[in-house]
């Protein structure tokens, strides 16, 4: 530093000489000098001049003044009682013109160096240097007494967020070739112009120490963070009483950080080691490392705003986890978390949660880890899950894990092969596996549904998401109501979606209608059907379009409908027909016979264009007879909006719940 | 002759800015699509409450 | 005088058969449940969006989208929240226009229905909203 300033004023001298002519007049002295230049610095168009009784006023003029690519036009000094004894020259009312004028007073003695100097732009506000010019032996003390930090401004790069408010107010010491400051901040305030990058009230100190060693400099500092908010894109941070200390050498081109340690409170402590390249911009070796970091300060002070309008944007978090982490100028090198007892909740939705998670996982870079997380349980749309070990390997951005099973009810989920990898077009994996038996009872009861019989079990065939659409190879078979469901060419767009569409073809065999009239409270049909749904496509889980057709299973088996259950197919129909069954003689009949049940539905734009086993005068029979007594229904209906057919079915479920039978 | 052909011209150039043929993609139901925008505007901003409600699932009075 | 007249002609009968073609268009299928779907959840979100449109630290683009045009006007703890709306609100309104465009079996319409309703939620904004005009800029309406 002090070197640059002795360049810096033998070119000036050099300039002056080559440029200047001396114009001495009665009253005044006065200096020209066209242009000054210097590394960093220049001034265009320098006039000086004494003049006044006794030469006692000084104005010094300079038309453009360049200060680190800054401009600033017609700055000039005046002083109106310029004192010069031997080789002191002082000034108490100087002012200095920068746009704003600036009371001034300064004393320099050329002898010894002794300078002292003050500026006071405003009553409660004073930027002070005193002390002596020496060379080596050079000794300054800078005082700043709520400086005003908007006078940096310009200084400042024009893309930089532009202070606002702010004052500073400390010491600075400068002795021979180390550096003391203590500052303390206030009030600062600073944002750009889309407001990204902001801060208020900001209030902190900075502790410098710097000391020449060799060729550079050894330095310590430490910041600490007292009062105010600040938001970074896409960070929103709140003071906390967090510290930053660092201790470090700059020098030879490079800035090492020998030691440093982010203390955040509530959060844990972050120590980091890092080096800086300036020539080529770029990180050298880094280390960050935390023991023992509090997830759940975390999440609630760094996490929560960036994860606002997300799944995950309301989580109570538990549990530590240890982290560190090695980087160097081609990235990251590894990556080691150690998890202890995390736990995260779905705090008012509830649509998962895990508890108990324990594990570790390693990343190096270019190289295959293995790691391991357990579970002691889990929630995930209120089916409790029980524990799970999970197996990872991890290469790249790849993770892959070999088998796991994940306990549901008296079930579970057996998957294995599961691979994910990121690429251009976003996360794809892919997993098969199957279902182990899981009661129906168990889980339509645990996600409030009627409680249905049988189980769920299956195999899960190769399912694959990629390009925001999961799709299946095969086919998904489910064992339910004692027959079988299997879904084959499933497809799902965009599940993660506002609206999910989902594509399938659905065969079902010999389902046991006993027991499904029994569960949606539809009266009681004895029998099998067989259900056909081709074309289903679902969006944001409505039908849209499908081709359905429901039948009685082929086969010997007892075919009973109940009065109730063809009061409610008729009422499937419009509340007409069932009010003449109440009417007719059949209402002293608890049950009757049927040949043969079916009905299909064609769903085009909202409307089902229904049909029945076969066709009847003006229509289609939906319940042929048989047997005595024996009752067929038929409808006459062909078109029904499909919004319409549902609504009569939710009716035909929710009022029906007591039963009529007694 | 170079009179007419003028006009003729102006004529064509005229019915081209009142029909606005400059931005009508005939593949395109612009109309269509402005009155569908309108009301999908209306409804999520909710600039007519009382002509344009939100569907409800309440069933039919009579089937 | 007869050429002139023929020429009116002509240009009525022009003029008739745009309007024709205008009238002859069907309503586009905009009743269908993902259209359903993404309007709800857009119309949930103008309750938070609305003063953040009055109060300019969000504008409609020229391009049919939101975007965060002044956050200087939210309070600092919010401008996080202010981001995700955007965000969300640019999902939803994606998905409407490709969604309007599928239930019409034209998926190549996606771009033309964009830029239909980009016009429109401009000429419908209230006034001291931001939108951007054609050049890009800022205009406080």
């Amino acid at each position: 530093m002090v070197r640059r300033i002795a360049i810096a004023a033998a070119t000036f001298a050099a300039a002056a000489t080559a440029c200047t002519a001396w114009l001495a007049h009665a009253k005044e002295i006065s200096l020209e000098v066209d242009d000054i230049v210097a590394p960093a610095f220049s001034a265009r168009s320098v006039r000086a001049s004494l003049s006044g009784p006794g030469m006692r006023e000084l104005a010094l003029r300079i038309e453009r003044l360049t200060v680190g690519g800054r401009d600033w036009r017609k700055v000039s000094l005046t002083c109106a009682d310029l004192q010069t004894s031997g080789s002191r020259v002082s000034c108490t009312r100087g002012v200095l013109d920068v746009g704003e004028k600036i009371p001034l007073s300064f004393s320099y003695a050329s002898d010894r160096g002794d300078l002292t100097a003050e500026l006071k732009p405003a009553a409660d506000e004073t930027w002070q240097v005193s002390g002596r010019l020496a060379g080596a032996r050079t000794a300054l003390a800078a005082r700043l007494v709520n400086a005003k930090l908007e006078r940096f401004n310009t200084l400042l790069p024009p893309s930089a967020p532009k202070l606002t408010a702010g004052r500073a107010s400390g010491t600075i010491d400068l002795q021979g070739s180390a550096v003391k400051a203590r500052v303390q901040l206030d009030g600062i305030a600073f944002a750009d112009a889309s407001g990204l990058h902001a801060a208020e009230k900001i209030g902190g100190t900075i502790e410098v120490d710097a000391a020449s060693e060799g060729k550079g400099w050894r330095w310590s500092t430490r910041l600490a963070w007292r009062a105010g908010e600040l938001f970074w894109q896409p960070l929103f941070l709140a003071a906390k009483g967090q510290r930053l200390a660092l201790e470090g050498t700059t020098g030879d081109g490079r800035s090492d950080i020998r030691s440093g340690s982010l203390e955040l409170p509530e959060i844990g402590t972050v120590d980091l080691k890092a080096s800086w390249d300036h020539e080529r911009g770029v990180l050298g070796e880094t280390e960050v490392r935390s023991a023992r970091l509090r997830l759940g300060a975390l999440y609630e002070q760094m996490l929560k705003p960036l994860l606002a309008q997300t799944a995950l944007s309301d989580l109570r978090a538990e549990g530590d986890a240890a982290v560190a982490l090695t980087a160097s100028g081609d990235g990251l090198k590894s990556v080691n978390v150690e998890l202890r007892a995390v736990s995260l909740e779905d705090r008012e939705q509830r649509r998962f949660a895990l508890f108990g998670a324990n594990g570790r996982i390693p990343w190096r870079q270019g190289e295959a880890t293995t790691g391991e997380l357990t579970l002691e349980g889990a929630e995930f749309l209120k089916l409790p899950i029980g524990a799970v070990l999970i197996p990872l390997r991890l290469r790249g951005t790849g993770l892959a894990i070999g088998a796991m099973r994940v306990p549901i009810l008296d079930g579970a989920l057996a998957l294995k092969d599961f691979a994910a990898g990121t690429t251009t077009e976003g996360w794809r994996w892919r997993l098969s596996g199957q279902v182990e038996p899981i009661s129906m009872e168990k889980l339509t009861h645990a996600m409030g549904l009627p409680t249905m019989h049988g189980a769920v079990s299956g195999v899960i065939p190769d399912v694959r998401y990629g390009r925001q659409t999961l799709s299946m190879d095969g086919a998904l078979a489910i064992k339910v109501f004692d027959g079988t469901v299997t879904a084959h060419d499933v497809q799902l767009i965009e599940p993660f979606g506002r609206a999910p569409r989902l594509h399938a073809e659905l065969d079902m065999k010999g389902l046991d209608l006993e027991l499904l009239t029994r569960t949606f409270d539809f009266g009681t049909i004895t029998g099998r059907i067989d259900a056909h749904v081709a074309g289903l496509e679902l969006v944001d889980w409505q039908p849209v379009r499908l081709d359905m057709r429901i039948e009685s299973s082929p086969g010997t088996y007892p075919r009973r409908i109940s009065q109730r259950a063809v009061q409610n197919i008729s009422a499937l129909g419009g509340a007409g027909a069932a009010a003449a069954i109440q009417r007719s003689f059949l209402r002293f009949f608890e049950q009757f016979g049927y040949a043969r049940i079916g009905l299909s539905c064609r769903l085009r734009n909202g409307v089902c264009e229904m049909d029945g086993v076969e066709k009847a005068p003006q229509g289609y029979v939906i319940v042929k007879g048989g047997g005595i007594p024996s009752i067929s229904v038929i409808g006459y209906n062909r078109s029904v909006s499909w919004r319409e057919l549902v609504e009569r079915l939710k009716r035909i479920t929710q009022e029906n719940v007591k039963p009529i039978v007694k | 002759m170079t009179g007419t052909a003028g006009w003729r011209i102006a004529g064509v150039t005229l019915a081209c800015v009142l029909a606005g043929c400059v931005t009508i993609n005939i593949y395109f139901p612009a109309a269509a699509a402005e009155r569908a925008a309108d009301r999908i505007i209306d409804e999520v901003w909710q600039l007519k409450p009382d002509a344009v409600k939100p569907k409800t699932d309440k069933p039919a009075a009579t089937p | 005088m007869t050429r002139l007249n023929a020429l009116r002609a002509f240009v009525l009968v022009l003029l008739l058969a745009f309007a024709g073609l205008a009238a002859a268009q069907a309503n586009l299928e905009i009743n269908t449940p993902a259209i359903a779907a993404l309007q709800r959840s857009m119309q949930e979100r103008h309750a938070q969006l609305q003063p953040l449109y009055a109060s300019g630290a969000v504008g409609l683009t020229r391009d049919g989208n939101v975007a965060l045009r002044d956050a200087n006007a939210v309070p600092l703890a919010q401008r996080a929240q202010v981001n995700a709306l955007v965000a969300a609100e640019n999902q939803d309104r994606a998905a409407l226009y490709r969604e309007i465009a599928r239930a019409n079996g034209k998926p190549e319409w996606e771009s033309d229905i964009r830029a239909t309703f980009a016009q429109r939620w401009i000429d419908k904004a209230q006034p001291g909203w931001y939108y951007q005009n054609a050049s890009g800029a800022w205009v406080r309406k």
